[in-house]
């Protein structure tokens, strides 16, 4: 071994690391190299301090923690750092909703709702709390199919060579073949005489009200009182008396449903004139009418229903309406 | 006293003085060898760390005590280390001596603390600091010197360290531990011992 390599076993001196061999080529060559002596006895202390078996299980502690690599030291910056970094950034978000919440709180808008505008499609609504429940009795209608009502017999008509002649014997001529518990249908319509359009209406359109005129249906027994003008629109339905249907013409139909729903009392209207004679008025009053005002040829004022149809046979009286 | 075997030389009997012959008793000519190497060893290294009349003492005591009590060892492997260890604790005794006499520092003789001889709380306190600084400066090696010294504190001798290793050579391991035993000893300020400066 050369002196240079016997220099580089000092190291193992101070651990006991060198072998008998290498102990022998240390010291020989160290007891003709001062340096070598002198490095040998500065080894002395950590010899001597390495001889402790606690020291050497420090020491050996010490070096069991293996340094981390750069990898390992860079997880452990960035799995740290991104701990830190998730902290600030949930930190931010909650001021800032709570900043949100306490600075930027949208005015409240208050919708009242004034009318319900649902759309029941099929039924897919669920019945609202005002709709009565409807519940399913099974004994009443047991009871209901045992007694079933009395149903009015639908009208007959006996074949004859026109449909013309037969319509015309319905509703003109008295409705022989209606049954007594049938109510009347009359159709109505501001315009022409409803009789006239009635007869025009050959080939069975009057009965399903289609073609020209509007329909509105009034039903009533015969033995409901009846206010004057519903009664003349059953004559005018019966066809009997022209004149009359006439005179019911020019009442609104609005003023019709209204007298219906009064059956009786005075009603408020608004009467149009046209070529009124001198003594209109006069005959306006003998009719029945009370007159509250006048602008230009309308007069407005009240007149009993039952009067409403005398009224309506001045000629000069060309509309009655409801005020 | 151990006797080397030599060769005989040709043509003497076998005699009991021809054993006598074969057994020549050397040993005291090479320990006294070996014991003046050491003596002139310890001198300059003392010196260095001392005065000259010093270091001649610490030779000297160091001798006597080899020839007193450590008179069956005559191998310079045996010698030499028992030598450097009797060195330092003489160094040592020495300067503690320096400074009770107040050869640094004059101070009253009511200050000097009384020595305990049952313990040595200056030894405890210099180990204690030495082992800390040790720890320090050995997390702060490299991988391979720290797996190096881990291996020569588990008993592990070079040529074991070597094939765990996977060196090729026994000098690439020698490099190695001469390469790390001088950067720990860098970073440990140049001196094993605390406050050696």
């Amino acid at each position: 071994m050369s002196r240079d390599q016997v220099r580089k076993m000092l190291g193992g001196y101070a651990t006991g690391t060198l072998t008998e061999e290498e102990r022998r080529a240390l010291f020989e060559t160290a007891l003709e190299d001062q340096q070598l002596f002198d490095a040998l006895a500065q080894e002395q202390s950590l010899r001597d301090l390495l001889r402790d078996p606690a020291v050497k299980a420090q020491l050996l502690a010490a070096l069991g923690e293996a340094p981390a690599t750069w990898r390992q030291r860079a997880a452990r910056w960035m799995w740290g750092h991104a701990v830190g970094l998730a902290a600030v950034a949930c930190f931010v978000t909650l001021c800032g909703y709570m900043a949100r919440q306490v600075h930027f709180t949208p005015p409240r808008v208050v919708v009242v709702a004034t009318q319900p505008t649902t759309v029941d499609v099929n039924g897919s609504l669920p019945p609202g709390p005002a709709r009565p429940q409807r519940i399913f009795d099974l004994e009443s209608v047991k009871k209901a199919a045992a007694h079933p009502p009395a149903m009015p017999m639908p009208p007959s008509f006996k074949p004859t060579s026109g449909p013309a002649p037969a319509f015309e014997r319905a509703f003109v001529v008295g409705r022989p073949e209606l049954p007594q518990s049938l109510a009347a249908t009359a159709l109505v319509r501001a315009g022409p005489v409803v009789a006239g359009q009635l007869g025009q209406a050959r080939g069975g359109r009057g009965g399903g009200g289609g073609g020209p005129v509007g329909v509105a249906a009034l039903v009533a027994t015969p033995d409901v009182a009846v206010p004057a003008p519903v009664a003349l629109l059953r004559a005018q339905a019966a066809g009997t008396t022209v004149s009359a249907a006439k005179g019911t013409a020019k009442i609104d139909p609005s003023l019709l449903a209204l007298v219906q729903g009064m059956g009786s009392g005075e009603a408020p209207v608004r009467i149009t004139l046209t070529d009124a004679p001198a003594d209109a008025l006069d005959q306006l009053r003998k009719a029945g009418f009370t007159i509250a005002s006048q602008e230009g040829n309308e007069l407005t004022g009240h007149i009993a229903v039952e009067k409403l149809d005398a009224v309506a046979q001045l000629a000069f009286v060309i509309r009655i309406a409801p005020q | 006293m151990h006797a080397s075997i030599r060769n005989s030389p040709p043509g003497e009997s076998e005699t009991g003085s021809a054993v006598r012959r074969c057994y020549d008793f050397t040993e005291p000519v090479e320990r006294e060898e070996v014991l003046a190497k050491l003596r002139e060893r310890i001198v300059a290294f003392a010196a260095f760390h001392g005065s000259r009349d010093a270091a001649e003492d610490v030779a000297q005591e160091t001798l006597m005590l080899l020839h007193e009590k450590y008179a069956h060892l005559e191998r310079p492997e045996d010698l030499l280390p028992l030598s450097l260890q009797i060195v330092r604790f003489k160094i040592m005794s020495l300067r503690r001596k320096a400074v009770r006499r107040g050869e640094y520092n004059q101070v009253s003789v009511t200050d000097i603390p009384l020595p305990d001889l049952d313990s040595n709380p200056a030894d405890y306190l210099e180990r204690k600091e030495m082992l800390e600084r040790l720890t320090a400066a050995v997390g702060q090696l490299g991988e391979r010197c720290r797996e190096l010294i881990r291996l020569k504190l588990q008993g592990k001798s070079f040529p074991e360290i070597q094939k765990i290793m996977g060196a090729a050579a026994i000098n690439t391991i020698y490099t190695w531990d001469h390469r790390c035993r001088k950067h720990l000893l860098e970073l440990m300020g140049g001196h094993w011992e605390p406050g050696k400066r």
